[in-house]
């Protein structure tokens, strides 16, 4: 009796996620400083086999994937503002409570939040592992999560091209 | 008693645990074209790792396969043209389009670590061979036609093709 009782309370607390109409309002980094993060995203995470696609949770939208407007083409025309206003609003919808601590603690311990974990494949990842902590990809993203985004990295790892250049 | 019960429990698995996904992508790509046998040259622009993923039913398994066409606004095949692709290590493989544009890649040849860099070879203009790379890297995909599906869209990049509407081509059809 005991037990069940303790089941239950359990199961209560375990169950109790926001109401069905519920939002969460979290705190993330400004969109402003957004852009540099989006081309590094578009770049190792975005194209139509990966998250540049409507089927994923984490759309990254741009040139080489998902396009915004529903007139649009892949491969066609460069990544415009409203798609990296979409890519952001899909990013910061991801474990949206785990990445406003992050933000409040002005970046601490980023590994915390699902896009990092699954990024540098610490957890199961199908698109495998496509940062690496400390390099240039894994640098823009959590300089972003600290407030101070560090553009070179971002313009580094936005460059993303095949091993010895394009001569193979 | 044991066996048995093991075995009812592996078919239970091996019926349940394919991938409907997968099936019904399968499914949906429909009958062989009439008159084009299975092989190399059938199913041109169709997802071809969808059934030669390894898990059957397409035999071999390709590590990368499609369809390259010579323009964006028809869907006639360029034949012998070079698909070449090198890994994320510098691993490079590669491969030729044969008369309707299909080209395979064998998982026994080629096991790349991804991301995957892809150009088409086709020609020369002033004793240089001609190129188109791909804008961006394969991450996973090894359908070509999986992201370059028609029609061209918001989430698709259209079939492969060489060049821009107008350029003239050898005609380089099957033999009939």
């Amino acid at each position: 009796m005991q037990t069940a009782l303790l089941g239950l309370a359990l199961g209560v607390i375990a169950c109790n996620g926001p109401s069905a109409n519920g939002v969460v309002v979290g705190v993330a980094p400004s969109p402003d400083t957004f852009p540099p993060v989006s081309a590094v995203l578009e770049a190792h995470c975005g194209t139509l086999d990966c998250h540049g696609a409507a089927a994923r949770n984490l759309r990254v939208y741009g040139i080489d994937g998902l396009r915004w407007d529903k007139a649009g083409t892949t491969g066609d025309q460069s990544t415009t503002m409203e798609e990296i206003q979409a890519t952001y609003e899909s990013v910061v919808s991801i474990q949206p409570e785990v990445l406003a601590r992050i933000t409040e603690e002005g970046g601490k311990r980023p590994e915390r939040w699902i896009v990092l974990l699954k990024g540098r494949e610490t957890e199961e990842h199908k698109g495998g592992r496509r940062l690496v902590a400390g390099d240039d990809a894994d640098r823009c993203l959590t300089s972003w999560l600290a407030g101070a985004v560090e553009q070179t990295r971002c313009d580094a790892a936005a460059l993303v091209g095949p091993p010895g250049g394009e001569t193979f | 008693l044991k066996s048995r019960y093991v075995l009812a429990l592996s078919l239970v698995c091996v019926a349940g645990c394919a991938d409907p996904v997968r099936s019904d992508g399968i499914d949906a790509l429909g009958d062989e074209r009439p008159g084009v046998p299975e092989g190399p040259l059938h199913r041109p622009g169709e997802p071809c790792v969808l059934c030669h993923g390894g898990s059957g039913p397409g035999d071999p398994e390709f590590a990368f396969a499609g369809t390259v066409y010579q323009v964006a606004s028809s869907t006639v095949p360029l034949a012998n043209a070079i698909v070449r692709l090198v890994d994320s290590r510098g691993v490079k493989f590669e491969t030729g389009t044969n008369c309707v544009g299909n080209f395979y890649v064998r998982a026994d040849d080629y096991r790349p670590v991804f991301p995957v860099w892809t150009k088409v070879v086709f020609g020369e203009a002033g004793g240089v061979p001609v190129e188109q790379i791909m804008g961006s890297p394969i991450y996973r995909e090894r359908s070509c036609a999986k992201c370059h599906g028609d029609p061209v869209g918001p989430e698709s990049a259209g079939h492969v093709y060489f060049a821009p509407d107008g350029v003239p081509f050898p005609s380089d059809g099957c033999p009939q």
